[in-house]
């Protein structure tokens, strides 16, 4: 955190490569990333091919870089939930509404995180182990809320599943200029994945009734 | 899904058997080596036919991909369709939709994880599956809009509700598995009841009981929220 508010630490090399990077998010996210090529980028950017050179070597570290800001990200939550005095759904709410808050603020339009497959394969490598144990410690801490009872009984796994794919889909919609800020797309989608969306558990009829937890006891 | 099992082996239906074959078999080569990096050779390697027996199933990995982006719209329809006939009220077609959509899902794109990949839809393709996309966000947007007007959901932003539902559906497809711990039906049910019903352990605060003047944030965010969904429709 500290090194990225502090920006006088970062020397001028950073600041642009930063900004490079932000804009070409925006551009691949207008036009989809395997439309755009860093030509339409320099465009964008109105610099020379030549420049850009020098802050990206080419498309694939580009998106390596956004991948990865998105990992720092999720890490700098994870620690500022740990040092949180709460229970598990409090540590867990904190986590959530920090990752959000944060993804929307720095990864604005980079709608291009979804894109995986596009990595080379070792930085997919590197990518996807990344994410491996992002989603243990969120397994971990959503253990702990059931266990102090603060969380419903619920599979951990499941849960971790369903709310990183609402998490990771949120630079495929979220813009900047759009009607919510980034910290109310953060407290509103914290509030919906942690209190859900029925007013009460009567109030959703079904057609037949069904008790899913039942089904998971191992 | 009865026609495949009811099959009756017609030269078309042979034909449709194999592409499906070729299908299921990118899918997973897709998933666990990612779609860039596996090639129509691969595909054919895998299935032990030529590349030139391929193609008359596919025309190239882009339509595969437009394929599965299809089946995952056409899935996503069905259980739009399904919940707005089946008489719940909102929060009872929410939860639904959500159950229907994983368990068909699961079912007919387990594994295959890369409907995530819309980027690398040729433009034309991309624009049909945004705007179908689009169309059934508008349907669940709705939906929620009903739950809320019926007192079955608690006074959510319709649009964001959406949003958070169908970004975890969207990634089933790259985490599930065929022969995982789950079955289809399971992780359907268990991510329906987490969505609608939250995680936390505390009864929802129920917003309608809230005093009739919201503070002014409040109220300027739900007029702006009101203002653009009106532009929406």
């Amino acid at each position: 955190m500290a090194r990225w508010k502090n920006a006088s630490h970062l020397n001028e090399f950073q600041l642009k490569r930063d900004t490079v990077l932000r804009e070409s998010g925006r551009i691949f996210n207008r036009e989809g990333f395997h439309n755009t090529s860093l030509d339409d980028v320099a465009n964008h950017l109105d610099v020379s091919k030549a420049t850009l050179y020098n802050y990206v070597k080419d498309k694939q570290e580009m998106l390596f870089e956004f991948h990865k800001m998105a990992l720092i990200i999720g890490d700098e939550a994870m620690e500022t939930a740990r040092k949180v005095e709460a229970n598990g759904a409090g540590k867990l709410r904190v986590a959530i509404r920090e990752y959000i808050a944060m993804v929307t603020e720095r990864l604005g339009g980079y709608g291009v995180i979804a894109e995986l497959g596009a990595l080379k394969p070792l930085d997919r490598q590197e990518i996807i182990a990344g994410r491996e144990r992002f989603d243990k410690r969120f397994v971990a801490l959503l253990a702990i809320g059931v266990k102090d009872g603060s969380l419903r009984p619920i599979d951990p796994k499941m849960a971790v599943f369903a709310f990183m794919g609402a998490l990771q889909t949120i630079p495929n919609w979220f813009s900047p200029n759009g009607r919510l800020s980034g910290a109310e797309v953060a407290e509103r989608m914290t509030d919906l994945l942690m209190n859900g969306m029925a007013t009460t558990p009567a109030s959703v009829s079904s057609a037949q009734r069904s008790n899913p937890l039942s089904t998971l006891k191992a | 899904m009865a026609r495949w099992n009811n099959s009756t082996q017609t030269d078309e239906e042979v034909n449709r058997l194999k592409r499906e074959a070729v299908l299921r078999e990118s899918g997973r080569l897709f998933s666990r080596h990612g779609y860039h990096n596996t090639s129509l050779e691969n595909i054919a390697a895998a299935l032990g036919v030529s590349k030139a027996t391929l193609y008359n199933y596919v025309r190239d990995k882009q339509e595969i991909l437009f394929t599965f982006h299809n089946m995952a719209m056409s899935i996503g329809e069905r259980a739009a369709d399904a919940a707005e006939q089946s008489g719940l009220n909102g929060a009872g077609k929410i939860k639904f939709s959500i159950a229907t959509y994983i368990a068909d899902v699961s079912a007919e794109l387990g594994g295959y994880g890369v409907i995530a990949e819309i980027g690398a839809l040729r433009p034309a393709d991309r624009k049909i599956v945004v705007d179908r996309r689009h169309k059934l966000d508008r349907r669940f947007i709705r939906m929620v809009e009903e739950g809320i007007a019926d007192g079955s959901l608690r006074s959510v932003d319709p649009g964001m509700a959406v949003f958070t539902f169908l970004g975890a559906l969207q990634l089933v497809p790259n985490w599930f598995s065929p022969d995982g711990r789950l079955t289809g039906r399971e992780v359907a049910e268990a991510t329906a009841d987490i969505l609608v019903y939250g995680m936390a352990v505390q009864v929802p605060v129920d917003m309608s009981a809230a005093p009739d003047q919201p503070s002014d944030s409040l109220l300027t965010v739900h007029k702006r929220a009101k203002k653009s969904l009106k532009a929406r429709k």
